[in-house]
């Protein structure tokens, strides 16, 4: 098998891939015209770039990609209203978990011994002074209680409280 | 103000540009960009008209569908307009859009092709349309399972080769535009297109001394 010419290979492949000169692309032809490796070779190469070129777009896909652009503004707008939504959601999700832990902050610190420790309050000497009174004592109290001090309702009373019941669920 | 707001717009196209009356084509890419990111969607529409084409036919590489084609080149537009906001602050109407867009569409080409387990059934497959009617069946069947197995080895080459490549077949750069996309010089874009087309003629005739 003939082999193709070492020093004229990158000429053959810039030939293949149109990037050769007028000039260079004459004097590479006579070659070819006089070399079969050089010709086997600028052959495989042309014909397996052929084969990899993708064939050429159909009218439809032409159209449909030249009126692309209007769909593409769209998506832009959607991506754009998705990210506004998103960056509004961490804000508030960030302020809710501020929130969340300013408060028992502020109370614990509210709470927290500051300064040097003072005197407590008369209020927690009356409760820690406080004991359980006598009941027996407290009942008979009561029971000693005028009796006409907590008269018994008259029936008209109840019964015109009862008519007023009546006309409210009617 | 008229007149400055037309100098304004002529500096912003460059000298030698004129810009035509009802018009955006003498406007720069990143102009065009900036106005965009400012709110003129219209200057979105005059970005996609002059780089849609392209854009969409290096996402059909990557693509099993046209929709998927479609939708990759909607997502590069987007990402690419969307990531440039800092850059086109800083670099103005000379922001290089271009080459951002088609870096932009090539990584989300080859994401897509990380992230799609299908692709292995011949991705452009379904983008295939029926080759010259007058090669016999034989014939054309063993140039569709070539071109199968040729395209698949283009997704199988080395990430910087198959970017070259596919920017080079698909995109129709340069050496020079497929080196500023990149990012790289010239020769080294030319190095990685020759491993490239060189893999690929190996493949195809090694396909011919089959049986």
């Amino acid at each position: 098998m003939n082999r193709a010419c070492p020093e004229l290979e990158p000429l053959l492949l810039d030939r293949a891939a149109g990037e050769l000169g007028e000039a260079d692309t004459a004097r590479l032809e006579r070659h070819l015209a006089g070399c079969p490796g050089c010709r086997a070779e600028a052959d495989a190469v042309s014909l397996a770039l052929s084969l990899a070129a993708l064939p050429p777009a159909s009218a439809a896909e032409r159209a449909a990609a030249g009126q692309g652009a209007r769909e593409a503004l769209l998506r832009h707008r959607a991506g754009r209203m998705q990210r506004r939504f998103a960056g509004r959601m961490a804000l508030a999700v960030a302020a809710s978990a501020a929130f969340a832990l300013a408060v028992p902050w502020y109370l614990l610190s509210r709470h927290a011994p500051v300064g040097p420790p003072v005197a407590p309050p008369a209020a927690v000497d009356a409760a820690t002074a406080w004991e359980l009174p006598d009941l027996d004592a407290a009942w008979a109290a009561a029971a000693a209680a005028d009796p006409e001090a907590f008269p018994e309702p008259e029936p008209e009373m109840l019964f015109a409280e009862l008519q007023e019941i009546d006309l409210d669920l009617e | 103000m008229q007149g400055s707001s037309m100098a304004d717009r002529e500096s912003r196209a460059g000298p030698g540009l004129r810009v035509l009356e009802g018009g955006r084509a003498a406007e720069t890419d990143g102009g065009l960009l900036r106005d965009f990111l400012a709110g003129d969607e219209g200057a979105f529409e005059e970005l996609w008209r002059r780089h849609h084409a392209t854009v969409h036919a290096l996402a059909r590489r990557y693509a099993r569908t046209p929709e998927d084609a479609l939708d990759l080149t909607q997502r590069a537009f987007l990402r690419a307009v969307g990531a440039a906001r800092r850059a086109v602050r800083r670099a103005g109407p000379d922001f290089p859009f271009r080459p951002w867009l088609l870096r932009i569409a090539a990584n989300l080409g080859k994401n897509h092709l990380r992230d799609e387990s299908r692709w292995r059934r011949a991705p452009v497959r379904d983008l295939d349309q029926a080759a010259d009617g007058a090669a016999p069946a034989d014939e054309l069947l063993s140039r569709r399972d070539r071109e199968r197995r040729v395209r698949e080895a283009v997704l199988l080459l080395p990430r910087r080769q198959r970017e070259v490549l596919t920017l080079r077949i698909d995109a129709g750069l340069s050496y020079a535009e497929v080196a500023r996309t990149l990012g790289i010089a010239e020769g080294n874009a030319r190095v990685h297109f020759h491993l490239a087309a060189r893999r690929l003629a190996e493949l195809v005739r090694a396909g011919e001394d089959e049986p």
